[in-house]
């Protein structure tokens, strides 16, 4: 079918000047959009991009924190084994008293 | 972009990178570096010295905790200073969102390197990579899901370079840390030949042999020769960024109508 002699789906007064592959309908340049390279009616670009699920939303925020408490928890447990080692160093080596000994 | 910079020309231009850059940078690196300092010696000294330092071994460390984690997010804000200064690009990092998903992309990754180095440095050659890439992870902040790998893809670009420049920061780190040494060693015993002031550091010489000590001053010498492994590690990223978006040749052209920032621009 010739292009130039269709209208727009949507506003019937105008020409049309593509064709959404997604419907088949036509359209004027006001009703089309891009989309990946593709002109898709307002419809069909509704019905392709995925919309933000407020569930996910919040598991992806949930997720996040366990990841920062994971973290959190790495972190702890690396200067808490420095501690503990600094703990196993007997004291006469923090306050120099072993240098001394050896001197005696 | 230059692919065939040496490492050495490469901390060259990281040093230049440092010297143009604005106070910003310094002071949310400072930050960031100073608290966790602060909240470190305060627990090694503690681990060290304290009767009851079993007991408070686990609540302290959480402080520690909590510091490197406040500094691992300042940090990401740091190189993102460093990243205008160097490509002119402003990125809103300022904004809570964004901020927020730096914090917790850093939180979760960034302790995964004590453990992940320690193994790294084992192997020993795979120690430049690992280290890069936790640099890099720094550099592009992680509020993008695709950071992570981005971050993996350029700690493996210019092997030689990555090498020859953690090579020779070692070797910085060593003397900066010798620096560090001698000073602190040398200090209390001139001002006793010059001023005649006298202490117990001045008494007796062993606590120059106190882990506590040692560990302090490695921390300060590590901290010293970061900053400059940021804006390296800066610089390689966005030239590595560059080699897809053709940024470079942009922030040249950039650089020749605006002869003011010829300066910041990569040769």
């Amino acid at each position: 079918m010739n292009l130039t002699l269709q209208r727009c789906l949507i506003h019937a007064d105008r020409e049309a000047i593509v064709r959404c592959p997604s419907c088949g309908n036509y359209f004027c340049r006001e009703c089309i959009t891009e989309h990946e390279q593709k002109f898709l009616c307002s419809s069909c670009l509704q019905r392709v991009t995925p919309r933000a699920e407020p569930a996910n939303w919040n598991a992806a925020w949930l997720m996040s924190i366990v990841k920062m408490m994971v973290g959190i928890a790495v972190a702890w447990f690396f200067f808490y084994l420095i501690g503990q080692t600094l703990i196993l160093i007997p004291p006469n080596v923090h306050d120099g008293g072993y240098l001394r000994s050896l001197g005696q | 972009m230059r692919t065939d910079r040496t490492g050495l020309v490469l901390i060259e231009e990281a040093v230049q990178l440092l010297r143009t850059a604005p106070v910003t940078v310094f002071a949310l690196y400072c930050g960031g570096t100073v608290p966790f300092l602060l909240a470190l010696f305060s627990f090694c000294t503690e681990m060290s010295y304290s009767r009851d330092a079993g007991a408070k071994c686990a609540a302290s460390a959480v402080l520690v905790a909590l510091a490197y984690c406040w500094m691992k997010g300042l940090e990401v804000f740091c190189c993102r200073e460093l990243v205008r200064a160097y490509t002119g690009n402003v990125d809103r990092w300022w904004e809570p969102k964004t901020m927020l998903s730096i914090w917790s992309r850093q939180i979760a990754f960034q302790p995964l390197g004590f453990f992940i180095r320690p193994l790294a440095w084992l192997l020993l050659f795979p120690v430049t990579y690992v280290s890069a890439f936790f640099q890099n992870l720094t550099v592009l902040g992680g509020a993008s899901r695709k950071d992570v790998r981005k971050s993996w893809e350029l700690a493996r670009l210019w092997p030689a370079q990555n090498h020859t420049v953690y090579g020779l920061l070692s070797l910085l780190a060593l003397i900066v840390f010798l620096d560090l040494y001698v000073v602190t060693f040398s200090t209390p015993f001139i001002l006793k030949t010059l001023l005649g002031i006298e202490g117990s550091l001045t008494r007796s010489y062993t606590w120059i042999f106190s882990p506590v000590l040692i560990i302090a001053l490695a921390a300060v010498a590590h901290f010293i020769i970061d900053l400059l492994a940021k804006a390296i590690h800066v610089i390689r990223c966005c030239d590595g960024e560059s080699q897809a978006t053709g940024a470079d040749l942009l922030r040249r052209l950039n650089s020749l109508r605006n002869p003011e920032g010829a300066l910041r621009a990569p040769k």
